[in-house]
Parts: C-alpha cells; sequence; structure tokens
C-alpha cells in the first residue's frame, strides 16, 4: 500500500506524540497535548526529521493546532526546499 | 516601621501608599495593567470577600489556578484575610488535589469550573471543605475600590502565610509551612542581592511554584518594580518569549535550565531588540557552565545562578550583577548563613565537601502536621538540604550533587516514591523503583524499573506508561520504563539503585 507523504508525517508525528490513535483535526493546544516544553521538543524533532528550518515566527497556533496542520506545514516546507535547489 | 514587625498586609498597603499609581502588574495574556494602587485594592476586596464567607485567621484556602490575575487576586486576598494559602499545581489529577486538600484541611478552594466539578465528587465526609470559589467570582470584584473588612484579624509575622506542598501527593503528603516573615525577608534579601530597585521582571515559571512567588512577584513588590505575567502552561509562551521582553522592556527575567536550552534551539528570521534585557535568574535545577556559557554569547546576556529549596522559602545563595562567580551559586543571602557539614553536622574546611546546611530567617516553620519530618531536616536550628556542595576562600558556594532521593526533571522536583506509589497500584506490577537519567534537554528525566507479578507475560511499558498517564501529571511519567526480573536490595530491603543500569 502507498501511503502519501502527509500520511507519513503524521504517522511519524503520533509516534512522537506517543498516542497512535491520535485523531488528525484534535487540537494539541487544547487537549494539553502540547505545553511550552513538549512545543518545542517537538520542533526539533521536526528540524531533524524532516530536515527543515523551523522559525520563531513560524510557531503559531495555526500551523501546529492538529497532526493536520503540522503535516501541512512541514509539506509546505518540504517544498520550500525543493523549489529552492 | 522595621522590617521585622510587618507582615503581607501591612506591606500591600505600605507599598500601595509609597507607589500609588506606579504600575506594578501586566497580563501578559488580556493586556490588563494594575497600579500598585490597584493592586492592593484587589486584595482587600477578596480579603472581604473571604471574610464574608466566614473565612477566619489560619484557616486553609486552596488556590488551584494557573498564572492569572486571579491567582495573584487569591493568593494575596487570601493572605490579608489571616488565612493560609495552598497553592496547587493545575497539572495534578484529581487524586492528588484531594489528598492535598485533606491533608491541608482546607476550607475554601479558588479555582476554575472544569476542576470544581471533579473536586465536587471528593469524599464529603473526611473534609472541612467548605466552599467552592470559582475564579470568575474573584473577577466581579477585582477592581472595586474597598476599605479592609472590620473582621480582619491581627497577624503576626510569625503567623503562617503558605503551605507550599513539596511531594508525597500520592500518599504521605509534605507540606512546608511558611510564615510572613519568612517571605518577607527572602523577598526582601533577593531584592537587595540584586538591587532591583524599579526593575521589570518578566514571570515565566508557574506561580504555584516558590520561585514564580517570591522573586517574580513578591521581590518586586517590595523593591518598587514591577511584574509582567505569563501564562506558564501556554504551549506558545516560549515562542512569543523574545517579543515580550522587547514589547514590555523587560529587565530581568527568572527561569530553570531547561529553558535556556529551548531557547538556544529555537532561531528566528528578525533580530529582536533585548536593551532593556540586564541578566537572567537562573534556578530550580544545576546549571552547567556549558549552558551558561553558550546562553551569555549567543544572546549577549548575563545569567546570574541561584540556588534554593522551598524549605527555605525560595532563595538561600546567589551571584549578583558585580559578584557573579560562574559554576558558583553564588554567595549566601543576607539572612543567611551556610555551613557545609559532615554528616555528624560538624563544619569541614574550605574546598571540602559536605551537606549544605542553611540557618536565617528563611527557614520554614517546619513540614505541616509532621513534626517527627521537621526534626529530621531542621536540627539545632540548621536546615539540612540534602544537597552536597563546597566552598571556595571568598566564601561563594559550589553545588555538586544530592544525597536526598528526588529528580529534578526541568527544575520540576519529583520525587521516585509518588511515582513508585502510583506505578506499584498496577495490577500486574510486582516491584517497581524509580530513578533519574541523564537528559540533555530536562537535566534529568525519570526512568522505572518494574518487576511483573508472576504470569503477566503480556503487559508492555506502553501498558505502564498509559497506566502512568491517568494517574500521574504527564510531566512526571518515566521517559523509559524497563521490565526487568528482580530489583537489587542489599540485605535489609534496601534497593541497591546504582546496581541498576540506567
Amino acid at each position: 500500500m502507498v501511503i502519501s507523504r502527509s500520511e507519513s508525517i503524521k504517522m511519524q508525528l503520533r509516534e512522537q506524540l506517543s498516542d497512535k490513535e491520535l485523531d488528525d483535526t484534535v487540537d494539541l493546544f487544547e487537549s494539553q497535548m502540547l505545553d511550552s516544553l513538549s512545543l518545542i521538543e517537538l520542533v526539533t524533532f521536526l528540524e531533524e526529521k524532516f530536515a527543515i528550518e523551523v522559525f520563531i515566527e513560524d510557531i503559531t497556533k495555526e500551523n501546529f493546532r492538529s497532526l493536520n496542520t503540522i503535516a501541512d506545514y512541514v509539506n509546505t516546507k518540504l517544498e520550500e526546499n525543493i523549489s529552492s535547489i | 516601621m522595621p522590617m521585622e514587625t510587618i507582615t503581607m498586609d501591612l506591606l500591600l498597603q505600605k507599598q500601595a501608599e509609597n507607589f500609588s499609581d506606579r504600575q506594578f502588574l501586566f497580563f501578559q495574556a488580556t493586556g490588563e495593567v494594575f497600579t500598585y494602587q490597584e493592586f492592593n485594592d484587589m486584595s482587600i476586596n477578596v480579603a472581604n470577600l473571604l471574610l464574608e464567607m466566614g473565612v477566619t485567621k489560619g484557616d486553609k484556602v486552596g488556590v488551584l489556578l494557573p498564572n492569572s490575575i486571579e491567582f495573584l487576586a487569591a493568593y494575596f486576598g487570601a493572605i490579608r484575610a489571616g488565612a493560609v494559602v495552598v497553592p496547587l499545581n493545575p497539572s495534578l489529577k484529581d487524586l492528588e488535589i484531594i489528598n492535598i486538600l485533606l491533608h491541608s484541611n482546607a476550607k475554601v478552594l479558588i479555582s476554575n469550573l472544569p476542576v470544581l466539578n471533579g473536586i465536587r465528587r471528593m469524599d464529603q465526609s473526611s473534609s472541612e471543605l467548605k466552599h467552592l470559589l470559582r475564579a470568575d467570582q474573584l473577577r466581579d470584584g477585582i477592581k472595586r475600590n474597598h476599605t479592609m473588612s472590620t473582621k480582619a484579624p491581627e497577624i503576626m509575622p510569625e503567623d503562617p502565610a503558605l503551605i507550599l506542598y513539596t511531594s508525597g501527593t500520592t500518599g504521605d503528603p509534605k507540606g512546608v509551612v511558611l510564615t510572613h516573615w519568612n517571605l518577607i525577608s527572602n523577598a526582601t534579601d533577593i531584592a537587595t542581592a540584586l538591587n532591583l530597585g524599579s526593575d521589570r521582571i518578566m514571570c515565566i515559571l508557574p506561580l504555584h511554584h516558590t520561585n514564580g512567588q517570591i522573586i517574580n512577584v513578591l521581590s518586586p513588590l517590595i523593591s518598587g518594580g514591577s511584574v509582567v505575567l505569563c501564562d506558564a502552561y501556554n504551549a506558545l509562551s516560549l515562542p512569543t518569549f523574545w517579543e515580550s521582553i522587547e514589547k514590555y522592556e523587560v529587565n530581568v527575567i527568572d527561569m530553570v535550565p531547561t529553558v535556556l536550552t529551548m531557547l538556544l534551539r529555537l532561531r528566528s528570521k528578525r533580530k529582536t531588540s533585548l536593551d532593556s534585557l540586564k541578566y537572567i535568574i537562573c534556578g530550580a535545577a544545576p546549571l552547567t557552565l556549558e549552558l551558561q556559557k553558550q546562553f551569555e554569547e549567543r544572546f549577549n546576556c548575563l545569567v546570574i545562578q541561584e540556588y534554593g529549596l522551598t524549605e527555605g522559602t525560595c532563595v538561600s545563595t546567589i551571584n549578583s550583577l558585580s559578584n557573579n562567580k560562574r559554576g558558583s551559586i553564588g554567595l549566601p543571602l543576607k539572612s543567611n548563613r551556610i555551613k557545609i557539614a559532615n554528616d555528624q553536622g560538624v563544619e569541614v574546611n574550605v574546598g571540602e565537601i559536605g551537606e549544605i546546611l542553611i540557618r536565617g530567617d528563611n527557614v520554614m516553620k517546619g513540614y505541616f502536621k509532621r513534626p517527627d519530618l521537621t526534626n529530621q531536616i531542621i536540627i539545632n536550628g540548621w536546615l539540612h538540604t540534602g544537597d552536597l556542595g563546597k566552598t571556595d576562600q571568598d566564601g561563594y558556594v559550589y553545588i555538586l550533587g544530592r544525597k536526598k532521593d528526588i529528580i529534578i526533571k526541568g527544575g520540576e522536583n519529583i520525587y521516585p516514591i509518588d511515582l513508585e506509589n502510583v506505578i506499584g497500584g498496577h495490577p500486574s506490577v510486582s516491584e517497581c523503583v524509580v530513578v533519574g537519567i541523564p537528559d540533555e534537554i530536562y537535566g534529568e528525566n525519570v526512568k522505572a524499573y518494574i518487576v511483573l507479578k508472576e504470569g503477566q507475560v503480556n503487559v508492555t511499558p506502553k501498558n505502564i506508561l498509559s497506566f502512568c498517564k491517568g494517574k500521574l501529571p504527564l510531566f512526571w511519567c518515566p521517559a523509559i520504563i524497563e521490565i526487568v526480573k528482580f530489583i537489587p536490595r542489599t540485605a535489609s530491603g534496601k534497593v541497591i539503585k546504582r546496581a541498576l543500569n540506567p
């Protein structure tokens, strides 16, 4: 079975957040899955795993609200990386 | 008025007279600003509300709130009413909260609605809890101008003002009782050592923690400074950290080493002006020289290390702008004496390692309802910290390790016994030992060794972790769980922790 890049990112995020059942749309802030420290851990994970640069200005509620929004954000960054080569 | 006769209620009144319209409190989340006068009025309003509810001198008032205006209103209001505040960590689970409420004989709990619904389910027969006050009920009267009720009791400096629970939330609660004079004396010494004056301090630490209350709020209140209060539980507080310094022209920030590590990891597209920032205070966990150096070089900002423990109110030793000896935890505060002692309590020579003992106005009154534990830790007036250290020729103190069983993760004290009690309650677990392991980000992290009951072959570390997550604050849950065949013990049954392989 071939899975999309977004699905692959979300699977890795579930692994990182230690919740394999985590729904794509759950609000990670409201559900308290992320606090100030675990958010930075997640940022470090994204940078190392996907070789992207995450700037403070990008760490917003809009980008990090759910697995879906994070996957969208990572996809955008990966596209930027490809287009800059 | 001599400082030794002052109490928290008089302090608030005096500072309102001294600084009246000067801005004291900025709340980042809402943009609200309170002057010294308004802050004093706010505490009077809440004190009157509590007195009207029947709160009398010495009654315990639980405050279970995140960093907020309501927390400070409840805290100072209750203290003004002569009550003893019991701050609770909002990330605790219902059972732990109930344990503390029961042990402290709390008569009132001030919190927000979702938590209160959980508390309502507690067994009323063993509880003295009479009133549940919602945070928004405090809000109603926060900006009304009031004079202090005639029901207000006379308060003495040696009267208890706070009980801070440091451990034992799962079975054996340990509440540190601090008096009005403990708080004022320690906060005054900190302000003096740092030459705080009218400086603006940004509070990013949780207010249920002694560092949040004393260094971040009480010291600037005493020195005529101001506070920018941030929501410590807001996940986005770190990414907006540098922006807030610029916006509020912050001079001082108090943080823990983990936050320094985190900030070093973040990168920004634009340069933020840090011109207003004079220095960063760092404590609650050991700060490595390498981390201090990296942070100072990258952000061109001095890091000043302090040391203390809740039993000593907050701070006992601190460096200063003029005398910042890197690698040391600084000099004793003005009202403190420090002694490095051997196992017999005899002072050792300069440079020799021993236990750090503290004596002074900041030493707690004792553990609530536990004179046995108090007598074990305060001996002949000296507080035995359980930390190992040494001094140099100039009197600077260096911390070198710990004698007592405690894990300091990101500045938060985690007592293995609390976790062992919970994990030991898992139906498949026969034995459990929890230890601290080195961690690049948090300084230390939690590892649990588990022996399963016979026949429990299908239980995995993940099962145990899920169990922990349901019963413990997420931050306390083990980073690693290892299932072992046996726990190494001495002949007397004591666990040989060094024989466990981290």
